[in-house]
């Protein structure tokens, strides 16, 4: 089922074209990525879709129904909005900011407060921090807390620009791999604006590369790395950056093979079935094995690792 | 030394006629802090929604503030008549300065990203004002309040020149009557005052700061 789609909208800021013949349909649930340089018209997307900006032309319409027609407030409040600069009001307490919404509807304080406490705990925060003021959070800890605040009214649509873009790398990786999980949890539509081509294999089910307000590519994550018609475009784009990516985002344990040459599983080096492919291939190469036996968390057998046949495991994926 | 224990015997002496001109003083600029405030704001949001009457208000504003206080008062005897109520007018429309410039200044300085993100979570209009820009404009225009505050008691001395009572009729009544010590007597109190109300604001300025700034 679509929930957003845009036919042929158009876009124009003081006579440059952001958006021209732009064309794109979003089904319920997936997470889309929409990945491009900056001036590619990614944001200008994200606003069309939250009524912050007008198309031109064209006909863009969200759960059916077009977003003229749409009451814009009504319509903001159906999507949660998280931005790179998290936007926190710094005069409210992390719990009046994750129930910021909540609060412009007036919905019961007590249905506020333990909502928030659902919230915080999503986010990997712990309850405490809820009275407490958005500048004794460091800029990872905020971010999660713009994150609860887009759950907050429940909505089914999350528009995100950015929002890792200003926190360190490895709270970046935790905050991606969080968003995934909250993404499989919940089960929402996700639209996710970055220009980090690993954030967008990472996270993406989908991505969609932008040229110049144009689509590039539109495809499903493993098609989008490993089918070989590229344009020039995104061959210089991505060098093999999607295809590292990709390697890191697929885990070993999704490459499993059963059959080797009869000899006991311990005969070979173990790689935890966590580990991605991509260091399966680095534990190979160090240990000068093809075979790695992979375990599970408890240290018990799951089957081999065998660099010889990645490719038919990635290409079935 | 003795100069000052003559100020102090003439307050015990006359403490009724000083007590009386004392309430009428906090009675007339109270009334003008409150017409000032609520004016002022609204002036002040009126301002950042519409750039053409943020030009008009603001030079207009601008413009009066450059006439002497003086001046002010006197053109305003000719128009309502000498009394409480051109004081009055006078005290206010020289008294709105510092809190449009501080709304209009306050309000426009807020981050865009916040304005950007709470419109964008589906914020109102309204609800824009009263739940994001005015909490987070709220040290800047109590900034201007205070500073309001201070020169509207201040100016209230003189309003006693257009017969709206208060502290400057001591201080008038010394001056015409060679009278030094009921000068010094009732800039003395207008001072206290001023100094007095300034402690309490500049004490609530800083608590709201900390709350909303959190320095």
């Amino acid at each position: 089922m679509s929930i957003i789609t845009f036919a042929n909208i158009k876009k124009t800021y003081e006579e440059v074209k952001v958006l021209e013949d732009f064309n794109l349909v979003i089904d319920e649930g997936e997470f889309v990525v929409l990945l491009g340089p900056s001036g590619c018209g990614k944001t200008t997307i994200l606003k069309l879709i939250n009524g912050l900006l007008k198309p031109d032309e064209g006909e863009l319409t969200v759960k059916g129904v077009s977003v003229e027609k749409w009451n814009p407030i009504e319509l903001r409040r159906n999507m949660g909005y998280v931005i790179q600069q998290v936007g926190l009001f710094p005069h409210l307490t992390i719990e009046g900011n994750i129930c910021y919404t909540l609060n412009l509807t007036k919905v019961n304080k007590d249905n506020q407060h333990s909502r928030a406490k659902e919230l915080i705990a999503l986010v990997g925060l712990d309850d405490s921090y809820l009275s407490r003021y958005p500048r004794e959070l460091s800029g990872g800890q905020q971010q999660r807390v713009g994150v609860a605040r887009a759950l907050a009214a429940n909505p089914d649509i999350i528009l995100m620009d950015e929002p890792f873009g200003a926190v360190d790398e490895v709270t970046r990786r935790t905050l991606q791999e969080e968003i995934s999980n909250i993404h499989k949890k919940l089960g929402k539509t996700i639209i996710f604006v970055t220009h980090d081509i690993e954030e967008a294999i990472k996270l993406g089910s989908r991505i969609v590369l932008l040229n110049k307000g144009r689509i590039d590519r539109d495809k499903q994550k493993k098609d989008f790395v490993l089918s070989k018609e590229k344009t020039d475009y995104a061959e210089n784009f991505f060098g093999s950056k999607d295809f590292m990516a990709y390697l890191n985002s697929v885990k070993v344990n999704s490459c499993l093979e059963y059959d080797t040459e009869s000899k006991a599983s311990s005969a070979y080096p173990t790689i935890s079935e966590e580990s991605s492919v991509l260091q399966g291939i680095q534990k190979c190469i160090e240990t000068e094995s093809n075979i790695l036996s992979v375990v599970d968390n408890g240290g018990v057998y799951m089957g081999y690792f065998i660099i010889d046949s990645i490719y038919k495991h990635l290409l079935a994926l | 030394m003795s100069f000052i224990l003559r100020v102090i015997e003439l307050y015990r002496e006359r403490w009724d006629f000083f007590l009386q001109l004392f309430i009428e003083h906090i009675y007339l600029t109270f009334i003008a802090i409150v017409i000032i405030t609520i004016l002022g704001l609204i002036l002040g949001i009126i301002m950042t929604r519409n750039k053409t009457m943020a030009n008009i208000i603001m030079t207009t504003v601008n413009f009066i503030y450059t006439i002497p206080s003086i001046a002010l008062f006197g053109f305003f005897v000719s128009i309502t008549g000498i009394g409480f109520k051109s004081a009055l007018i006078a005290l206010v429309i020289y008294g709105l300065l510092p809190i449009i410039r501080n709304t209009y200044v306050g309000i426009t300085e807020v981050d865009p990203f916040l304005i950007e993100s709470a419109i964008g979570m589906g914020t109102t209009n309204s609800q824009l004002l009263y739940k994001v820009q005015l909490p987070l404009a709220l040290p800047v225009i109590f900034a201007g309040f205070r500073t309001m505050v201070i020169m509207t008691i201040a100016l209230g001395a003189i309003a006693s020149f257009i017969g709206a009572g208060g502290l400057g009729v001591a201080i008038w009544r010394g001056i015409t009557t060679y009278f030094p010590e009921m000068t010094v007597a009732g800039s003395l109190l207008v001072a206290l005052l001023a100094i007095f109300i300034d402690l309490i604001l500049g004490g609530i300025e800083k608590n709201i700061r900390k709350k909303i700034l959190g320095t």
